[in-house]
């Protein structure tokens, strides 16, 4: 039936937008890692992406999770020779990681959710109403 | 008076079965507003599928000269400006998907509320 597929559509919807936001949960909470030895790699930034995906049974476009990459911008360089993964100059590579970026990233990854809770929230109004038809 | 005969119910059904595909229709934009190179879809406007359909809708008769002749404007085909698109080629506008939602929403329970006032009707008619 057509609004099951909505809802199975809206849930796919909602379990992408939490993917992503497990990853700006990662992105923030690693956002002060850096490597454990001299001149080692700090945390890297992780990337989502999206792509829709048919669902040959039932002919649903649904919506997944293609990919979590990273991001391969520069490490930015901070100047603390006593820190225990500074190289041989006294530079520590920290994450490519910015707050802002990440928060904004997670507002939109919200007002997606929130989309999605809505739509199905209407579908459910819709189902509940046809099946007050029958009283 | 036959139930069948009327073609309210039919069309009542129809109309249904249209609202609950363009919800779905509508989820998948709402579901995929982050999906890169996503286009905003929807479905055929009713009045094209009832026509492909051949069921005929039930319109007022002008049985009298004096009868007011006015016409209900059909806006579900209105074609909408194509919306901004993203740098990664989506299409999908939120607002405009929620907006068309509430307005499947809104249809449907002036749907079901008709329904249920027809189905009344004979109710009453049969006396329970």
């Amino acid at each position: 039936m057509d609004l099951d597929k909505a809802l199975r559509i809206s849930a796919s919807g909602m379990q992408a937008q939490t993917t992503r936001l497990r990853v700006i949960a990662e992105n923030l909470a690693n956002q002060d890692t850096t490597g454990g030895k001299p001149g080692a790699d700090p945390y890297r930034r992780k990337t989502v992406s999206f792509d829709d995906q048919v669902d040959r049974a039932t002919g649903e476009t649904l919506v997944r999770v293609k990919k979590i990459g990273v991001d391969k911008s520069a490490f930015p360089q901070k100047y603390e020779p006593s820190h225990p993964a500074a190289d041989a100059k006294g530079y520590v590579s920290t994450p490519n990681v910015n707050s802002f970026v990440e928060v904004m990233d997670m507002r939109e990854a919200q007002r997606s959710y929130s989309a999605n809770l809505q739509v199905m929230q209407v579908t459910r109004g819709l189902l509940t109403r046809a099946i007050e038809m029958l009283k | 008076m036959n139930p069948s005969s009327v073609g309210l119910l039919d069309l009542a059904e129809q109309r249904l079965k249209w609202l609950g595909a363009r919800q779905s229709v509508l989820a998948a934009n709402v579901a995929n507003a982050d999906t890169p190179g996503w286009k905003s879809r929807d479905v055929k406007p009713f009045s094209e599928v009832l026509a492909s359909s051949g069921a005929v809708a039930s319109a007022p008769v002008q049985t009298d000269p004096n009868h007011l002749h006015g016409s209900v404007a059909d806006n579900s085909g209105t074609k909408l400006l194509a919306g901004e698109r993203a740098p990664d080629g989506n299409q999908v506008s939120l607002d405009q998907q929620l907006e068309k939602i509430a307005q499947t929403d809104s249809d449907h329970e002036a749907v079901t509320a008709l329904y249920r006032r027809y189905v009344g009707m004979f109710k009453e008619a049969l006396g329970r």
